[in-house]
Parts: C-alpha cells; sequence; structure tokens
C-alpha cells in the first residue's frame, strides 16, 4: 500500500496578495518620497537637464540659445587658457587641503580619544571653525590677517621678522592662505573620527599591548585599519567639498579669482562665465566637465578604497 | 463710389481687428502710455538699507501726489542686483521702474528688453529739461532714449591734500598732461615718509584706461569694438610699470585693495596719496581718512590729459529704465518724472546714488541747510565741470563688465611679471573681441 501524501494546491490567492501587498508597500514608499523626487524632478532634474542641452548652444540669457553643437568644449580644452588655470588651482588646492585637513583632525582626534580633561571644551573649540569657517565674515577677516598689515606680519615683526608683504595679495601664496583656512576648519572631520576611534574595541590594543606592540605599531596595524572607512568617508567628502569651494575665494578676491587668477577656483571661474559674462552656454558646459571630472574622482576612490578599506568582514 | 467706400470699410475693419489680435497677443510692442498715473509698479534698485529707506520716503511722497499710484520698492546690494537683473530679463519679470546705469544698460537695450522712452518725453510726461545734455546722452544707446540718469559719477583725480602739502610740493592741478602728472608723483614721493606711496595703481583700472584713451583724443569703444590701438595700450601699461618701478606707486599686492570697499582702499588708509575716484566717493574717503587721523581734506582735480582743452573726466550715470514688456508705462513715466525732478523727492533722496542730475533738485540740495557738507561739495563740483564742459561721456558696449575684470586680471599679470607688455596687449584684445562681440 502507497500512501499517497497530496500536496495542497498551491493556493493561487497567496502570490497574487502578497504582489498586492508589495505594490501597496512600494507606493506607500514613493508616497514618502514624492516630496523630494517631486523637487529633484521639477526643480533639480529640469534644470540639469537643461543645462545639458545649454552646454551645446551660446546662450547669453537674454536672448535664446543658438545651436552651436560641441563648441563650447572645444574651446574649454584647446583655446582657453583660464579653463586649465582654475583646474590646475582647483587641484592644487585639493591635492594640499584634503590631505592636510586629515592629519591635522586625525592626530587631534587621537590625542583626544586618550581620556583627555574637559574633553567637550576642546571638541566644541576646535569644531567651531568648521561652522563659521566658510562665511563671509571669516574670508573677510582671513584677507586682514594675510594682507601687508595684517596680523601675521604683525606676529612675525613681533618675531623679529619685520616684513610688508602681502600674503593674500601676492600670487605665489594667496593661494595658500585658502588652504590654511580650509585647514583650520578640520573640526567636522575631526568629530567623525573621534566617533570612528571610539568604535574600535579596547581588547584589540590590549593584545596588541600584551604582544610587545608599541603605539606606533599599534596605530598603524589597528587605529588605520579599523578607522580606514571613516577616513575614506572623510576624503571623499572632503575631496567633493575641494571641487566645489567657491566662498571663500570668491570674498577674498572680490569675485575676481586674483591675484592674476592664483585663487580662480574651477566653480568661480564658472560663476564669472555664466554671470558677470552671461555666457550660460559655455558656464553649462563647465559644469558638466566639473560633473565628470568629480565623478572620475570618486570612482578612483572607489577603486582604490576596495584595496584599502578594511570592513571588518573582507576576506 | 459706393465700393470705395465699402474697400474703405473693409480696410479699416481689418486693421482693427489685426491690432485687436497684436494687443491680445502681446505682439504689438511695448504698451503706450494711458497718461494716468494711477497704477500699481514696483521700483527696483541696489543699495544699502539706508538708502532703502530714503526710497520709501520718495515712494510715500509720490504716492500721496498721485492717489491711486502704488509703487513696491525691490532692494538688492549691487551685484546681486545687477545678477538677477539678466535673469529676470530672460524670465519677464523685471519691475516697471528698473534701476540701471550706463555700463551695463547696453545688452538691455540691444536685445530690446527696455522701452524706449522718447515718446514720454516728447508729451512731457518725462521732463528732463533740468539735465545737462551730456548727462542725458549717457542713456540713449544708438540715438534711443532708454535710461532718465537721476545720479552721476564723473571720475577725477582725488588726493589727501594734507599729505601733499606735508611734502612740500605744488597742489595737482586741472591742467596737467600725463607726464607732468609723473613728475608730480615723483616730487611728491621724494616727501612721503617710508610705507606711503604716491599714487594708487591705476593700470588696472577700466575708467582710468578710458580717461587716458579720451585725453589721447581716441575713443574707448567703436561699436563692439575697441576704438583704440594697440600701441596706446602698450603705453599705459608702461606708463603704470615705470611708476611702479619707481616706487611713486604701492606695490602689485595692493591691486586687490583698490577695488574693494572705498573705506579700506590705500588712499583711504593713507598708505597712497592720490587716486582716481568717482565725485560722490570723495567725501566718504575723506571721512575714512578723517576717521584714521591721516587727513582732514580730500581735494579733486581734472584727470590728466595730453590736450588741456580735451576732457578725459569720464562720466557715468544711474538712472531709471523702463522695460519694454511694462504695462504701467504712465505711473512708472510719472514715478520716473518725479524722482528726476520733484525738489521733495531730490530733499528725501539727498543725492544717495550719484549726483543728482536735475538741477532743480540740485538747487534745492545745495539750499537746504540738512544737506551733507560733502554732498554740496559734490554738487558744486558737477556743476563747474558740467558749466565748463570738462566732462567725457562714453557709450559702454555690452560685455563692460567681462572686460572691466579683464584688464585688471592682465595688469596683474604684467605687474607680478608673469606675461610682457605685448602679450598683455595681445590678452587684452583677444579678449575684447570676445567680450564685445
Amino acid at each position: 500500500m502507497t500512501a499517497t501524501i497530496q500536496r495542497p494546491p498551491p493556493r493561487a490567492v497567496a502570490p497574487a496578495r502578497s504582489h498586492s501587498i508589495s505594490r501597496r508597500e512600494n507606493l506607500a514608499g514613493y508616497l514618502f518620497l514624492s516630496p523630494w523626487l517631486l523637487g529633484f524632478v521639477l526643480i533639480t532634474g529640469g534644470p540639469v537637464l537643461a543645462s545639458l542641452y545649454l552646454s551645446f548652444t551660446d546662450y547669453s540669457v537674454l536672448g535664446s540659445p543658438d545651436w552651436t553643437g560641441t563648441e563650447n568644449y572645444e574651446e574649454m580644452l584647446t583655446s582657453d587658457p583660464r579653463f586649465w588655470t582654475s583646474l590646475s588651482v582647483t587641484m592644487t588646492y585639493l591635492l594640499a587641503s584634503v590631505p592636510l585637513v586629515q592629519v591635522a583632525a586625525l592626530t587631534l582626534a587621537v590625542l583626544m580619544n586618550r581620556g583627555v580633561r574637559g574633553l567637550a571644551v576642546y571638541r566644541a573649540v576646535f569644531y567651531i571653525p568648521s561652522l563659521i569657517g566658510g562665511s563671509v565674515a571669516i574670508a573677510i577677516l582671513w584677507t586682514a590677517v594675510f594682507a601687508g598689515d595684517g596680523l601675521l606680519n604683525g606676529l612675525l615683526g613681533a618675531a623679529g621678522i619685520r616684513t610688508d608683504y602681502s600674503w593674500i595679495g601676492t600670487p605665489d601664496t594667496a593661494l595658500w592662505t585658502l588652504v590654511v583656512l580650509n585647514v583650520w576648519q578640520f573640526g567636522a572631520a575631526m568629530i567623525i573620527y573621534l566617533a570612528g576611534l571610539r568604535q574600535i574595541p579596547a581588547e584589540l590594543y590590549e593584545a596588541a599591548t600584551v604582544d610587545g606592540a608599541g603605539p606606533a605599531r599599534r596605530f598603524a596595524h589597528i587605529t588605520l585599519p579599523m578607522l580606514s572607512p571613516v577616513i575614506f568617508f572623510n576624503v571623499l567628502m572632503n575631496v567633493v567639498g575641494a571641487f566645489q569651494a567657491f566662498n571663500t575665494a570668491y570674498i577674498v578676491s572680490n569675485g575676481t579669482g586674483g591675484p592674476a587668477d592664483a585663487t580662480l577656483f574651477y566653480t568661480l571661474y564658472l560663476y564669472q562665465r555664466g554671470f558677470v559674462d552671461f555666457d550660460m552656454g559655455y558656464a553649462s558646459a563647465l559644469g558638466w566637465v566639473l560633473l565628470l571630472i568629480v565623478a572620475a574622482a570618486v570612482a578612483l576612490l572607489f577603486a582604490i578604497s576596495r584595496r584599502l578599506v578594511f570592513y571588518g568582514d573582507n576576506t | 463710389m459706393r465700393s470705395t467706400i465699402r474697400g474703405r470699410t473693409s480696410a479699416i475693419a481689418v486693421s482693427a481687428v489685426a491690432s485687436l489680435a497684436l494687443v491680445a497677443c502681446g505682439g504689438g510692442g511695448p504698451a503706450e502710455s494711458t497718461g494716468e498715473v494711477n497704477e500699481a509698479i514696483t521700483y527696483a534698485f541696489w543699495g544699502s538699507p539706508a538708502r532703502a529707506e530714503k526710497v520709501q520716503k520718495i515712494t510715500d511722497l509720490f504716492e500721496a501726489r498721485h492717489p491711486g499710484a502704488t509703487v513696491t520698492a525691490d532692494v538688492a546690494d549691487y551685484n546681486s542686483y545687477v545678477e538677477r537683473l539678466t535673469v529676470r530679463a530672460a524670465g519677464g519679470g523685471l519691475a516697471c521702474a528698473l534701476g540701471v546705469q550706463s555700463t551695463f544698460i547696453a545688452p538691455y537695450a540691444e536685445q530690446d528688453v527696455l522701452r524706449p522712452l522718447d515718446d514720454l518725453i516728447a508729451n512731457g510726461e518725462i521732463d528732463v529739461s533740468g539735465i545737462p545734455p551730456e548727462v542725458l546722452d549717457a542713456g540713449r544707446i544708438d540715438g534711443t532714449q532708454y535710461m532718465i540718469p537721476t545720479g552721476t559719477f564723473s571720475r577725477l583725480l582725488a588726493y589727501n591734500a594734507d599729505a601733499v602739502a606735508s611734502t612740500g610740493a605744488p597742489a595737482p592741478t586741472d591742467d596737467m598732461t600725463w607726464a607732468q602728472y609723473a613728475d608730480w608723483l615723483r616730487a611728491i614721493q621724494r616727501g612721503l615718509p617710508e610705507g606711503v606711496y604716491a599714487s594708487e595703481i591705476e593700470g588696472s583700472n577700466m575708467f582710468s584706461l578710458t580717461s587716458w584713451v579720451v585725453g589721447h583724443d581716441a575713443r574707448m569703444f567703436d561699436g563692439k569694438r575697441l576704438g583704440f590701438d594697440r600701441a596706446l595700450l602698450a603705453e599705459w601699461f608702461e606708463f603704470w610699470l615705470a611708476r611702479t618701478e619707481e616706487g611713486v606707486t604701492v606695490p602689485p599686492a595692493m591691486i586687490p585693495e583698490q577695488s574693494g570697499s572705498l573705506e579700506l582702499t590705500p588712499l583711504a588708509l593713507g598708505k597712497a596719496v592720490v587716486a582716481t575716484r568717482d565725485i560722490p566717493h570723495i567725501p566718504v574717503t575723506e571721512q575714512a581718512l578723517s576717521a584714521n587721523g591721516l587727513g582732514s581734506t580730500v581735494a579733486s582735480v581734472s584727470t590728466p590729459s595730453e590736450d588741456p582743452a580735451r576732457p578725459a573726466n569720464v562720466l557715468g550715470t544711474n538712472g531709471i529704465a523702463i522695460p519694454a514688456d511694462c504695462d504701467e508705462v504712465a505711473t512708472a513715466g510719472g514715478f520716473i518724472d518725479f524722482f528726476v525732478g520733484d525738489v521733495d523727492a531730490a530733499l528725501a533722496f539727498q543725492s544717495d546714488n550719484g549726483i543728482v542730475t536735475g538741477s532743480a533738485a540740485q538747487e534745492a540740495l545745495l539750499a537746504d541747510p540738512s544737506t551733507p557738507d560733502g554732498t554740496k561739495r559734490s554738487i558744486e563740483t558737477f556743476r563747474e565741470l558740467t558749466a565748463s564742459g570738462d566732462v567725457a561721456t562714453t557709450t559702454y558696449p555690452a560685455g563692460l563688465s567681462t572686460l572691466t575684470t579683464e584688464l585688471r586680471r592682465i595688469y596683474q599679470e604684467l605687474a607680478f611679471r608673469q606675461t610682457s607688455v605685448d602679450q598683455a596687449v595681445d590678452n587684452f584684445f583677444t579678449a575684447a573681441e570676445r567680450a564685445l562681440e
């Protein structure tokens, strides 16, 4: 005798019901997202697509856009020295300030992670510049600090080095004053590093200490690998921020990128072409090239991160 | 006969329908004035909160004078205003009474964004009889009046009179050539203490270059091209490089400070003794110098010219225009007329944005004891200049702001020896070709 177990036929309603629940959940999700989606499509998406079209036109804002094909891009790459200057200034700023910010932020975070008394006060003091550093007031203050008769030369004078050298008015040093201003705002990165350091298990350090590892070895073999996702995050954000830097250069140079284009950040040049020259077609092309450059830089960072960032579950 | 009448009737009917259709479609050109000053308009302008308060007084007076008319003020700082103007022009959202300047009006006029005002002048809705002709000309593009000037800012040579006197050198004069001016700069430099320079660097200043060009009997612009040759520009660059080499100008690193806030310029801070300034800026500079204890008087003379009989004091004007798409033309015209010619309006505004242009308004301000001394001096200086014909009017083409920035950049490269004079001249002409096209 063979017992036959007949399985009940699969209920046809189950998938439909599950599908229906899934659809309802999706719908709810999209409803919750709709304010942002509508904003993106109507306020951001439209202009983004319009700027892509405008980048292939000659458009002075007052008239209608005239289709010129790839002329703007060709001019940029072949006959516009200021495009290359602005790119060079931005890359110099990025390559100098991003590593310096990380070093300053990580150093301070490690020091503060050692149970310093009054940690909350120090944390606030170091964080304040990153709140106000990008403001117009600080940019004006910076001009006064680095002018020929500014605070820096006053301090140098007190140390016996008399000079009226204008750090901010001379092309050789103007950009570096902005790098210093950016590094001064390391507080935000420092807070993130501090939070990351708190997540590293103390047992790792204890075990390493028992095995005879000194502070430098513990930092190199425990702190850095365990903190690498946080370092990656901070570097990524700072790189994108450096490409977008605008305010300080605009204020310090009165919107000119001077002296002699020494502080002509890419975004400042884009602004000049768009809102001083009213050459919106060219400015749009500059915007799209910047997007591609930032995308390439981010892709490169992600590629590097596969080798250097340790997420704990790496095999 | 009957057929002729029928034909005429048909023609009139067709014309009437066509006219109605054009009006309905908005394709009939700028609106005509109804002559009724009783509509609601907006007056957009640039300036500080203090200026906004003065404008509010004017709009209150205007509304009291014209029952039914209302004027809403829309103010922004200069840079934001200029940026916003273009964007709004593209979107058709310009205010009916529109603050404009002779330096940036051309592209708006050329693109038919602005309404010609000649008909409103001809029918008396805007009375310009009190405005000197050369000042009125500054609001004209290709023979059409697009702006009614409300304030002027002719550029002169301003100097710290106390500092000059302390050097033992004579005061500058109205009839100097550029070579004599260079001699005078060297003379005063000899008597100045270390760290104080005879002059700011004018090589990077577009208005000073314009004075140089006009004083050499050339035109700054010829339509959409530069109106002078390369040799004249090379001489200009060499003139200022030589002065810096001689040590009579501030160092090139101070060029950015020259274009910042008036109170922080080398002249106002006592680091330089002479510089070009617009007439209304002279009292402001004097106040700053005085506050710093570095001098009590900033006097002025005409800008040097190669022929003393040829004026090189370049005139600029601020004014009000009406956009082509404004429907409330009568009220906008009435407001402009009130702003320019009404004595009470002039007293309320206190010549806040350039020297007021109407003669009646100038006289009212001079007679009023509450008018600040600096404003009175500015008006008197300007009246002397116009009476003696010592002002030069220049039409500024579209692209001037680009060219102004380019000149500053190119001169800085030159001053820091990053380029040669010939290369700088080439760069400027190339930039002009692009900016003015």
